[in-house]
């Protein structure tokens, strides 16, 4: 079956002067995928999303939404994208209830719809206040309010769970899950590392204006042949149990007093407790760390930035590879 | 570009405008400066107190005007898309189905609305009360001065529209709206005034009315004058100009200019939006 690819960006490049924001950069977003767009404050990740939404125009490359080539003109395509951005801002002396018509107006929709999203975004009880007086989370959820009730195809949120208390947090990746279900491909950006490894199912990892990663969590950490470690807690201890695990070819590992500690791939968690329970040891508790996003994300940056410091001074490592 | 969402973001700008309580405020320094200089005109004279007629009337509030009125357009549409850029909801505004071009008109047409509304309650309320106090006669006067001065406001909206696409912020728009103001309102005079203390009548008068076409204050200056007859009071210079336009239909023509005062700056401030990414 063919893929079908909500957003398409191509060789995307973007220069303020003499300043590279964006290099090279080629993404595929299939329909339905949530999308975490990592990388540090700067990296390029807000310049890339202006320039998804039309408004900056690349100086290279091109973006297209739903089959429709981003110009930043066009209006079908802006019926496909809807967008939150890390801070929302509305016009303070307009109600929830004023400031919803009004986009709903631009996007040419009825009352009844503005009813329907406030509800979803529980506002329905605090429309008629001015938006100047909710709080950080009562605008975000406003804000996710306008960025869905022309139910888009492709939601944009920038930095979304930035600035919001813990249960604001929860709601709104519960919203977002909800929407996915529905069918709403996501595309977020943050460097909340948790917030990616939770909810998304593809990961990208913007460093220094370049993609330096595309894939799931499980790809990249294959990718970077990381592996998951087992303390095996055991109910007394066992002579011979180094002997045995070696001898049938698991490790490396270290056995102390009660416990096994080992380190080994995703998938071979499996081939290692077999053994044990073949052997009759009692198992009393299994502490599994598979390797996080952090470890992934920092590896990932490290790499790209050794490889950018190679590119830029080949000769100095030559004479430190030397010199050692 | 389509009417219905200039439309949506006018009602927007008015309602604002309304909330935000500007358009109240305004309707009442109008009414309040019409009432006043009725009221306290003569008083200066040694007559005492007493409404004055619309004639006086005019003539006492076409200098405030002509410096109020360019201040308050200046300001208020400088905040107009730079406060937004600055705060950043222009963002969400331009992801949505609307044009640049419409977001430009749109805020012109609710800014100018509120605007006008202000000026046309304001003035007019005050009107009410001379003509029951006074009687109406020259009401027609004040009546011109009255729709002068929303061309004279909608002028310089248009102006303030392009000084805030061009500037990104709020405040660096309200700085270059107060420099444009100080100069198309006093620096201007002051170029005039030299220009008509030269000698040669013949480059004089040309020169005057090439200076009178590129400020629109001195343009509304001049028809309200020339409605009021006043070229006899205003010294041999004006009176020469006045006969000047008279003779050349200069009403027309003024009105024209001002027509493309409005509609320039507007056109160019589309122009300058549709070109810049840098938010």
């Amino acid at each position: 079956m063919n893929k079908k690819y909500i957003l398409e960006i191509e060789g995307l490049n973007k220069f303020f002067g003499s300043f590279q924001a964006v290099k090279d950069l080629n993404l595929k977003l299939e329909e339905g995928d949530i999308f975490a767009l990592l990388g540090h404050n700067g990296a390029g990740k807000s310049t890339l999303i202006k320039m998804l939404l039309g408004l900056v125009n690349p100086s290279g490359g091109k973006v297209t939404i739903g089959g429709i080539q981003q110009d930043g003109r066009n209006r079908a395509i802006k019926y496909k994208i809807g967008y939150l951005p890390e801070r929302m801002y509305f016009y303070d002396n307009l109600t929830a209830w004023e400031t919803i018509v009004f986009y709903a107006k631009l996007k040419n929709l009825s009352l009844a719809r503005c009813e329907e999203v406030l509800k979803q975004v529980g506002l329905t009880e605090f429309k008629g206040r001015r938006v100047g007086a909710f709080s950080k989370g009562m605008q975000q959820r406003l804000g996710l309010a306008q960025a869905i009730i022309h139910k888009p195809e492709l939601l944009i949120l920038d930095e979304p769970t930035t600035g919001l208390d813990p249960i604001g947090i929860i709601e709104l990746k519960k919203m977002i899950r909800q929407w996915n279900d529905s069918g709403v491909t996501i595309l977020f950006s943050t460097h909340n590392l948790a917030d990616a490894e939770e909810l998304a199912d593809n990961i990208g990892i913007i460093n220094k204006a370049e993609m330096i990663a595309i894939g799931t969590q499980q790809q990249l950490e294959e990718q970077l042949s990381l592996k998951t470690k087992m303390t095996i807690k055991l109910a007394c201890s066992y002579p011979q149990l180094w002997q045995l695990l070696m001898a049938k070819g698991i490790g490396p590992l270290e056995v102390r007093m009660d416990s096994i500690l080992l380190t080994c791939h995703r998938e071979e968690k499996a081939k290692v407790l077999k053994p044990l329970m073949e052997a009759g040891i009692t198992i009393s508790d299994i502490i599994i760390e598979e390797p996080s996003l952090d470890e992934i994300y920092r590896v990932l940056v490290e790499k790209a930035n050794i490889k950018n410091q190679e590119k830029v001074n080949p000769r100095n490592d030559t004479v430190l590879v030397g010199a050692l | 570009m389509k009417i219905s969402q200039m439309i949506t973001v006018a009602e927007k700008e008015l309602l604002e405008a309304i909330r935000s309580r500007w358009l109240i405020t305004f309707t009442i320094v109008f009414a309040l400066l019409a009432l006043l200089i009725s009221f306290f005109g003569m008083s200066g004279l040694g007559v005492g107190g007493g409404y004055q007629g619309f004639n006086r009337v005019t003539a006492g509030l076409l200098n405030l005007v002509l410096y109020l009125l360019p201040l308050i357009a200046l300001v208020m549409g400088g905040a107009a898309v730079a406060g937004e850029k600055e705060s950043g909801s222009l963002h969400v505004l331009l992801v949505h189905p609307v044009s640049k071009a419409e977001v430009i008109v749109g805020k012109f047409l609710g800014l100018g609305l509120a605007l006008m509304a202000a000026i046309l309650t304001g003035f007019g309320g005050a009107g009410i009360v001379i003509a029951l106090k006074v009687g109406t006669m020259s009401m027609g006067d004040y009546l011109t001065f009255v729709i002068l001065s929303m061309v004279l406001g909608l002028t310089f909206l248009s102006i303030a529209l392009l000084l805030s696409v061009v500037t990104s912020r709020r405040a660096q728009a309200m700085g270059l709206a107060i420099f444009a103001w100080f100069l198309m309102v006093l620096v201007y005079d002051f170029l005039a005034i030299g220009v008509a203390s030269m000698q040669q009548i013949k480059i004089v008068i040309p020169l005057l009315l090439t200076l009178l076409l590129l400020n629109p204050v001195d343009m509304v200056r001049v028809l309200v004058i020339l409605r009021l007859g006043g070229e006899t009071t205003f010294g041999p210079t004006l009176a020469a100009l006045t006969r000047t336009i008279s003779s050349t239909s200069g009403d027309f023509l003024l009105i024209l200019v001002l027509f493309l005062w409005v509609v320039i700056p507007l056109i160019l401030a589309v122009a300058a939006f549709g070109r810049r990414q840098d938010y």
